[in-house]
């Protein structure tokens, strides 16, 4: 198999992954918004008061979320919803990740930090004023997973108002083990950027990851609406 | 035998105790946990800073021995910040028990963590991150009380390390401010040590939209060891004083 066509092995695995990851967070956002549509008076929108809040039932929508899609690590709800349907302007954030020091079962764990503030986080704030999904990183996520993490975001709209946001989060290691599942042995030089240029992975010396990408000496070989395949040109 | 000695150094000096004792002792003195503040129940506390139950209680239980919280019971009870804590603040202010060495050298250690940081950050950097932290810095700017200068200050430190795209600096970063911002409170009650403060962040946010790494790297080291030498000064000064915040 000639570099180009082992590169090209790698496409529809990376496909697969980040299709499935934003299709994730819209999917949640979507149950989100049908579970908590019902809680809200169509006559005049309030908030839904704090024991009425479907806790049990967004959590078993994370939790599914994160059982039915391999790749991600973490997945929640970020309650931030504007006026009239939150009138104090209150948050919370339901999350959960998978123990990464449980392998093989599901083992899952609700955040501890409930009382993170993360309304000026770039995945919450890009999502609310795009109006529709948005995929962020590769960042460090310093708060949550102290890792190099990339999050998928849909945002959720009650009655068209904005209602908060749904997030999966892929580590960005976790993008790597799927590449070396599939990319021959020896690796094929190849750069993986997002959309615009931040290296996610890289079998090419000089090109690190987190770097943004600059050099003209690689050539396109993919580009997809989330991220970019290069090789030397 | 060196890999040795160093496989099987000592995890720490302090118990974890102790540590959470100094954290939130620092926090409560310097204004960053306010009077009357509640603090997070015993279990949330144990799951937020990764402890047993008992452990948590042991420093409660030296906290309140100190006055600095009180604990009311029933519904709506729990555990808060007492205030009054100026009356008695010398006895534990937190710069009077550190020394002027341990201050440079946290100031240092500081230094080495943001100056790399800085670097990739130059290289690394978006124009929309490079507008955030812009923001960021106005906010700073803005900010006119000592608690929100140290916490805008933090945030923009926190962003900087952050912007590394290393996640290993941003976490040192993190676990130094967790000492660093309860200290630079103490300072940010002097409106003209702020602005001074405002002029280096500005000249590391021209650094960085030029991509000038050594520039960069240069600039927040000038901030941070400016800072830590005004510590020191603070320190030496306050070591008689009755009133352990600066205003």
């Amino acid at each position: 198999m000639n570099s180009s066509a082992s590169l090209h092995a790698v496409i529809t695995p990376l496909e697969h992954l980040f299709t499935l990851c934003s299709h994730s967070s819209q999917q949640l956002a979507q149950q989100l918004t049908q579970l908590l549509t019902p809680f809200v008076s169509t006559v005049a929108p309030t908030e839904i008061s704090a024991p009425a809040f479907p806790k049990t039932a967004i959590e078993d929508l994370i939790n599914r979320t994160l059982s039915d899609n391999r790749f991600c690590s973490g997945a929640g709800f970020a309650y931030h919803a504007d006026a009239p349907l939150n009138p104090q302007a209150k948050w919370s954030l339901y999350w959960m990740y998978k123990d990464a020091s449980h392998d093989t079962t599901l083992e899952l764990t609700p955040l501890t930090h409930q009382h993170l503030d993360f309304r000026t986080f770039e995945w919450f704030l890009k999502t609310k004023s795009l109006q529709g999904p948005y995929f962020h990183g590769p960042y460090v996520d310093y708060i949550c997973n102290t890792s190099y993490t990339m999050t998928s975001a849909a945002p959720i709209f009650v009655q068209e108002c904005f209602y908060g946001v749904a997030a999966v989060d892929i580590l960005v290691s976790r993008i790597e083990e799927e590449i070396l599942n599939v990319l021959p042995q020896p690796r094929p030089k190849m750069v993986l950027t997002n959309t615009f240029g931040r290296v996610i992975f890289s079998t090419l010396t000089g090109y690190r990851v987190g770097d943004i990408l600059q050099s003209e000496a690689l050539a396109v070989i993919h580009q997809h609406p989330l991220f970019s395949l290069y090789s030397p040109a | 035998m060196m890999t040795h000695a160093i496989i099987f150094a000592p995890i720490g000096q302090a118990s974890r105790a102790e540590q959470i004792v100094t954290r939130l002792a620092n926090a409560i003195m310097t204004g960053l946990l306010q009077a009357h503040e509640q603090l997070p129940n015993e279990a949330e506390l144990a799951k937020l800073l990764g402890v047993s139950h008992i452990t948590v209680r042991e420093a409660l239980n030296t906290l309140r021995a100190k006055d600095l919280i009180y604990t009311s019971r029933g519904r709506h009870g729990g555990s808060f910040v007492c205030d009054n804590i100026e009356s008695r603040v010398h006895n534990y202010h937190p710069l009077n028990l550190l020394s002027s060495d341990y201050l440079l050298d946290l100031g240092e250690m500081h230094c080495a963590i943001l100056a790399h940081s800085a670097r990739l950050a130059a290289k690394r950097m978006s124009r929309t991150e490079q507008l955030t932290f812009s923001s960021f810095v106005d906010e700073f700017q803005r900010a006119t009380a000592a608690e929100s200068r140290a916490q805008a200050d933090m945030r923009c430190l926190l962003f900087l390390a952050a912007s590394s795209q290393s996640a290993r600096l941003a976490n040192s970063e993190l676990t130094l401010q967790t000492e660093w911002a309860t200290f630079i409170a103490l300072l940010y009650g002097d409106n003209a040590l702020h602005q001074q403060c405002v002029q280096h962040y500005r000249k590391l946010m021209e650094a960085l939209s030029q991509q000038c790494t050594e520039s960069a790297a240069e600039a927040v080291s000038e901030l941070i060891l400016f800072l830590a030498e005004h510590l020191v000064e603070c320190k030496l000064n306050t070591t008689v004083s009755t009133s352990g915040r600066m205003s």
